[in-house]
């Protein structure tokens, strides 16, 4: 009697951390995962956007040239270091960074930085420089945000929140990881049996509990990963922080080389390096080395500037697709370019592969379109399960003893259900109006994301005075098909694009993209009309409905079969 | 379905305490017991595990706060960890290992 008790009390408290955990974490939750499905394909939504194809890697960038812009806008260069390369996207630029310089002399000629002067040619800073003409483009870093895909990543971590949206994001994704193992936990004993479970037709609460508690199974392995990565990402802080302050006393240098191998830390020699090598010539000489695999990018790392000890290293990262693991770096001294470390493609020690395979997992860097496609899935999956959950939590609490809360109740549920079918409708309507809207307009990036904002928060409002669950859900998902379907002819008519000229032109990204969402509409539109509000309200209160474990459910269970259906409908109701 | 009221914790002040419990004392728990194991064993794997491994043990000691009943209990084991840690990390930031 006393196990049964202390049984009871287990799993009525993991239930109780469960459900506070989860409600806590949902709205900030489904966004991350919705606004990350479709940040999945960032660069293709950019390019989309822009009309334009993928570029590849230039070869012909003379860094040598990028250095010496910097040199002759005031800033001393001895000691620092320095990093360079070359971004690809919609506004390609090759960009040289340094940190500001932490000594208090200049070591090679012994000058002290005093004056204010001074203070300038030892600060930091990262040039963008055209790669074609050279122009300084800004000698700060510019975020380039004003691109559809790339807000919906921003958005999928809180940035537009300011300072603060990343650390919730953070702690979203921790939350995340304590609901899923308490979930796990208290969905132990029948996670077998309630896996082929599905009662459609029993009460709307079971509906929910079955869809919440199948799919998150389902979903276990792909949720466990992305709460750790993602709490990583947001959170990396947390994690170095400790390390950095106890061990390594402060010394950022000495860690970073301890996470990334390719950074090698070196005491200034304090001598003029006399003669050196040519960077473009030494790239030039290293790109030869990989001539047979597909290089993705390239950065130069020079360390101790203008010292003899001076040292450059190039990491190369391969296109992720034939190669999970793909990184590569190589170092040589500067002052005669030999080579001092390598790794190679296929060697990769503990140390610096951590933090690649975490990026692999978490961007779906590894298998293509197919893994994409996967995670996209997976990701709806997700956002199901967390819809689904709260509205366990409300039907839960369509009870007389709930009486009081019943109104507060509804316009939570509503305004939830509002904010993320709403989502989904808002973010059609982003990729409608990049589309629309002239190109030439002033603030146009600006206009446009406060008119999703609206867009997104008129829905809500809206979901707040309907009240109507069944209404809310299907009006967004209507909407949402009817936008997703215009969207390709909008590109069409914008572009002269159609997805049936995209593919032979070589637009692959803007065949793509059009054709997802023109499938995405016509499932929604179809999951729109399916659905219908057939459910019976919950049974009155009594004694078979209380929380006791082991209970079983007096309503008849339907055979795996019969409801094969139905699953794909109920989940694909809810926004894929 | 919400859970049976009767196995929770009523008293606010053991809810407060059991929160600070699971976010605060866990958090400074993995720390210790990662930076002690980078003293024991080697710093650098640790630092590259503890990007995966400090949110999964610190969900651990989340879970085993509110698993154990008693508040109280739950700070005297992660209070124990992070004593047993701190001597370890003396130890190690001392040369003794």
């Amino acid at each position: 009697m006393e196990e049964k008790q202390k049984n009871n009390r287990n799993y009525n408290v993991f239930f109780n951390t469960h459900t506070v955990s989860g409600i806590v974490i949902s709205v900030g939750l489904f966004v991350c995962f919705f606004a990350g499905s479709f940040a999945l394909f960032l660069d293709n939504i950019n390019r989309w956007e822009n009309n334009t194809i993928k570029g590849e890697y230039r070869e012909d960038i003379d860094f040598e040239r990028a250095l010496a812009l910097v040199k002759a806008d005031g800033y001393n260069l001895n000691d620092r270091t320095i990093n360079m390369g070359y971004r690809e996207g919609a506004n390609p630029f090759i960009y040289v960074s340094s940190g500001a310089l932490k000594v208090e002399a200049d070591s090679i000629t012994g000058k002290k930085y005093s004056s204010e002067r001074d203070s300038i040619s030892k600060s930091g800073f990262y040039f963008m420089i055209g790669p074609d003409t050279y122009e300084v483009r800004s000698k700060e870093f510019i975020r380039d945000r004003e691109h559809l895909g790339s807000y919906l990543y921003a958005l999928h971590y809180f940035e537009p929140i300011p300072v603060v949206g990343i650390y919730i994001a953070g702690f979203v994704a921790l939350f995340f990881l304590f609901a899923i193992i308490t979930g796990i936990i208290v969905h132990w004993q029948k996670i077998i049996s309630n896996f082929f479970t599905f009662r459609l037709k029993a009460t709307i609460k079971n509906l929910w509990t079955d869809a919440h508690t199948a799919l998150g199974v389902i979903g276990i392995p792909f949720q466990f990963m992305y709460a750790v990565t993602g709490a990583f990402y947001g959170l990396s802080l947390l994690v170095y922080l400790p390390t950095l302050l106890f061990v390594f006393d402060g010394d950022t240098d000495k860690m970073i080389s301890s996470v990334f191998p390719n950074i090698i830390n070196l005491e200034k020699s304090g001598e003029q390096l006399v003669e050196r090598a040519d960077i473009n010539k030494l790239t030039e000489s290293y790109l030869k080395e990989l001539d047979d695999l597909e290089v993705e990018n390239v950065f130069l790392n020079v360390i101790n500037y203008n010292n003899s000890n001076a040292h450059i290293t190039f990491t190369a990262n391969i296109d992720t697709e034939s190669h999970f693991f793909n990184s590569t770096f190589s170092i040589y001294r500067l002052s005669d370019g030999t080579l001092v470390k390598q790794k190679p493609l296929s060697e990769n020690a503990y140390e610096g592969s951590v933090l690649s395979v975490v990026r692999n997992l978490h961007f779906a860097q590894y298998g293509g379109y197919f893994i994409k496609g996967i995670y996209f899935l997976l990701a709806m999956i997700t956002c199901f399960v967390i819809i689904s959950g709260v509205m366990i939590w409300l039907a839960a609490r369509e009870k007389k003893m709930y009486e009081h809360r019943k109104k507060f109740n509804t316009y939570v549920g509503a305004i939830y259900l509002g904010l993320c079918l709403g989502l989904y409708l808002a973010i059609a309507f982003f990729f409608c109006l990049t589309k629309i809207l002239p190109a030439e307009m002033a603030n146009r990036f600006d206009i446009m994301t406060a008119m999703f904002y609206s867009f997104w928060f008129g829905y809500t409002v809206y979901a707040y005075f309907s009240k109507n669950y069944f209404r809310i859900t299907k009006n967004a998902l209507i909407a949402a098909g009817i936008l997703g379907i215009i969207i390709p002819v909008l590109n069409g008519i914008h572009s002269g694009l159609w997805f049936w000229k995209s593919l032979p032109l070589g637009y692959m990204d803007s065949f793509f993209i059009d054709v997802s969402w023109l499938v995405m509409g016509v499932i929604t539109l179809i999951a729109a009309y399916k659905s219908k509000p057939t459910h019976k309200k919950e049974k009155p209160v009594g004694k078979e409905h209380s929380v006791e474990r082991g209970q079983k459910s007096k309503i008849p269970v339907m055979s795996k079969e019969r409801v094969k259906e139905p699953i794909l409908v109920a989940r694909s109701s809810q926004g894929i | 379905m919400p859970a049976n009221r009767k196995y929770l914790i009523q008293s606010g002040w053991t809810r407060f305490s059991k929160v600070m419990a699971a976010i605060l004392g866990s958090l400074l728990a993995t720390y210790a017991l990662h930076i002690a194991l980078g003293y024991l064993l080697d710093i650098s794997v640790i630092l590259n595990t503890s990007i995966y491994s400090i949110f999964i043990v610190w969900v651990a000691f989340m879970m085993m706060v509110y698993w154990i009943k008693k508040a109280w209990k739950s700070w005297a084991i992660l209070a124990l960890t992070i004593a047993v840690s701190s001597i370890v990390i003396y130890a190690g930031k001392t040369g003794m290992i």
